[in-house]
C-alpha cells in the first residue's frame, strides 16, 4: 500500500513538472512542433484502427444488454438513447482508454525506460539538454491530444456499431435510434464524455510517460515499467471515472435548468 | 534449432502466422489437460496461480468497488430519464454486474496484468536462449511453461471474476442505500426477480473463455519474441493489445448467444 501512495506522490510531482515544462516557451526553434507531429503520427498510426474495430464492439455489447433489460418493459424504441447515454458517459471512455493504455501507454513507457537504462537520458542531460522538455513533453502533448481524438472517433463508431445492432438483434429503426438520442443525450452528456476523455488521455500519456522515465533495473526493469504503465493508468481511470462522475453530477445539479 | 526432434509442436521458430502458433500452443494445452497432467505440473500451477490471481487481487478490488459505486448512478440516471422510476435501480444494476461489468472490468484489468506479464516473462526465456535450452533438454517447452499459466490463469481468472462481482454488487448496494434510500432487505428482495443461477452460470461461462484466451495469446506472443530486449517490449504491447480485443469480441458474442438461449 505504501508503495502506491508513494507512486502516486512521485507521479504528481511528475506531472508538475512536465505541466510547468509544456508551459514553458519552447526554446528549440520550432523544434517541440515538430517532435509533437512525429508522436502523434506515430500514436494514429499505430491504434486507429485498434480503437474503430474495439469502439464498434463496446457499442454493440452495450445495445444487446440495454435490449435485453428494455425489451421486458417494451421500451426497445428508447434504446438509442440509453444506448448513446452510456456509451458517451461512462463505458465508452473507460474501454476505450483501457486500450489506449495498453497501446500507447505501453509503448511509451518502453520507449522511455529503455532510453533511461541506457543512460540515453543521463547522456542527454550531460550535454545540457533538458531531458524532460526534449523527451518527455512531445510525447505528452502529442498522446493527451491525440488521446481524447482516438477517444471521440472511438465514442462515435461505437454509436454506429449500437445502431447496426440495434437494428439486427431488436429491430430499433436506425432512425428511430437516431431520434431517441437527443433525449438522453444532450450537450451535458457530450461535455462530460469530453471531460472524461480529456482527464483519461491526460492519466494515460502522465502515468506511461512517468513510468518509463523513473524506470531502473536494466531490461527487466524496463518490463517491469511497461506492466505498472498500463496496470496504474487502469487503475487511475477507474478511479478518475468515479470522482469525475461526482463531479459532473454535482455540477449538473448546480446548473440545473440552464441547459 | 534444425536439431529439434521434428514431432514436438514448437511455436515461434518458422515463419508461420500467429494464429497458427496460437491453434498449435492452444491444440497441445488441451492435449495436455485431457491426458491430465496436472499432477506433473502442480507446483508450478500453484506458483502461478499466487503470482496471477492472488497478485491481481488489490488491483482488482480497488477497481471494482469504484465501478460500482459509479453503476448504480449511472443505472438510476438512465432508468430515470427512461421509465421515470428509481424503484428498478437494484434488478438493472445486479443485471448489469452479473452478465457485463462485474465481468468485464476485471477481464480487462487481468489482461493488462497478468497478459504483460506473462509476455514479458515468456519473451524474455525467449530471446535470452532459455527456451531453445528447454528444447535441447528435450523438454517440451509448451507444456512446460504454457500449461500451467495456462491452468492457472484459468483458476485465477475465474476466482478473481467471482470476486469483483462479489465486491461490484457489495458497492452497488452499499451506494444504492445511502444515496437512494434502499433498504438492505428490500434491495436483495428486488434482487432476486431479477437475477439468478443462470446469470451466475453465464458469468462463468464468459470468464473460462476470458482466463482461457488470455494466457494463451500472451504465451503466443511471448514465444514469438525476437530482437533482444526491445522485441520484448513491443511483444508484451501487441499481446496486451490483441488480448484486450479478443476480450471485446468473446463478450460480444458470449452476449449474444445468451440473448439467443434466453
Amino acid at each position: 500500500m505504501s508503495s502506491v501512495l508513494r507512486e502516486m506522490g512521485s507521479l504528481a510531482l511528475f506531472f508538475k513538472t512536465v505541466i510547468h515544462a509544456s508551459l514553458q516557451k519552447d526554446r528549440s526553434q520550432g523544434g517541440r512542433a515538430r517532435l509533437i507531429r512525429e508522436q502523434i503520427a506515430e500514436v494514429y498510426s499505430r491504434s486507429f484502427w485498434t480503437v474503430v474495430f474495439s469502439g464498434v464492439f463496446v457499442g454493440a455489447i452495450l445495445a444487446l444488454q440495454f435490449n435485453a433489460m428494455l425489451v421486458d418493459y417494451q421500451a426497445t424504441s428508447l434504446m438509442g438513447g440509453i444506448t448513446a447515454s452510456a456509451c458517451i458517459r461512462e463505458v465508452g471512455p473507460l474501454i476505450i482508454s483501457f486500450l489506449l493504455a495498453g497501446k500507447i501507454g505501453a509503448y511509451t513507457a518502453a520507449e522511455l525506460g529503455t532510453m533511461r537504462v541506457t543512460e540515453q537520458i543521463d547522456a542527454i542531460e550531460c550535454l545540457g539538454t533538458n531531458s524532460i522538455e526534449y523527451l518527455v513533453v512531445p510525447r505528452f502533448i502529442a498522446i493527451v491530444s491525440s488521446a481524447v481524438l482516438l477517444l471521440v472517433v472511438g465514442l462515435l463508431v461505437s454509436l454506429g456499431g449500437s445502431m447496426i445492432i440495434g437494428s439486427l438483434a431488436s429491430g430499433v429503426n436506425p432512425l428511430q435510434f437516431l431520434a431517441s438520442i437527443p433525449r438522453f443525450a444532450g450537450l451535458g452528456v457530450f461535455g462530460a464524455g469530453m471531460l472524461k476523455s480529456l482527464a483519461y488521455g491526460f492519466i494515460v500519456a502522465g502515468v506511461s510517460c512517468h513510468q518509463g522515465y523513473t524506470a531502473s533495473g536494466g531490461a527487466r526493469g524496463v518490463g517491469r515499467a511497461v506492466t505498472w504503465a498500463a496496470i496504474y493508468t487502469n487503475l487511475y481511470i477507474v478511479l478518475a471515472n468515479f470522482f469525475l462522475g461526482q463531479l459532473i453530477e454535482g455540477f449538473s445539479i448546480l446548473t440545473e435548468g440552464l441547459f | 534449432m534444425a536439431s529439434v526432434a521434428t514431432h514436438q509442436v514448437i511455436p515461434g521458430t518458422n515463419r508461420r502466422s500467429y494464429l497458427t502458433d496460437f491453434l498449435a500452443i492452444t491444440r497441445s494445452c488441451v492435449g495436455s489437460a485431457v491426458r491430465g497432467d496436472f499432477r506433473r505440473s502442480g507446483t508450478e500451477i500453484l506458483h502461478q496461480v499466487s503470482a496471477q490471481g492472488v497478485g491481481s487481487i488489490p488491483i482488482v478490488v480497488i477497481a471494482t468497488a469504484f465501478a460500482g459505486m459509479v453503476v448504480t448512478q449511472e443505472i438510476a440516471f438512465h432508468m430515470d430519464h427512461a421509465l421515470h422510476t428509481t424503484s428498478m435501480i437494484p434488478g438493472f444494476t445486479a443485471q448489469f454486474i452479473l452478465r457485463e461489468l462485474g465481468i468485464a472490468v476485471p477481464a480487462l484489468l487481468i489482461v493488462s496484468k497478468v497478459g504483460a506479464s506473462l509476455t514479458a516473462e515468456i519473451g524474455g526465456m525467449k530471446v535470452t536462449e532459455q527456451i531453445e535450452a528447454l528444447r535441447l533438454l528435450g523438454i517440451d517447452p509448451v507444456r512446460y511453461l504454457v500449461f500451467p499459466r495456462w491452468v492457472a490463469g484459468i483458476f485465477s481468472t475465474l476466482a478473481l471474476t467471482l470476486l469483483a462481482m462479489a465486491v461490484t454488487l457489495g458497492c452497488a448496494i452499499v451506494m444504492a442505500i445511502l444515496k437512494f434510500n434502499f433498504g438492505l432487505q428490500e434491495y436483495l428482495n428486488t434482487l432476486r426477480h431479477f437475477v439468478g443461477i443462470q446469470d451466475l452460470i453465464g458469468a462463468m461461462v464468459k470468464a473460462l473463455a476470458y482466463g482461457a484466451v488470455t494466457p494463451l495469446i500472451a504465451c503466443t506472443y511471448g514465444f514469438r519474441c525476437d530482437g533482444g530486449a526491445q522485441g520484448v517490449g513491443s511483444a508484451t504491447t501487441e499481446s496486451v493489445v490483441s488480448a484486450t480485443i479478443a476480450v471485446i469480441i468473446l463478450d460480444f458474442i458470449l452476449t449474444y448467444l445468451f440473448t439467443l438461449a434466453a
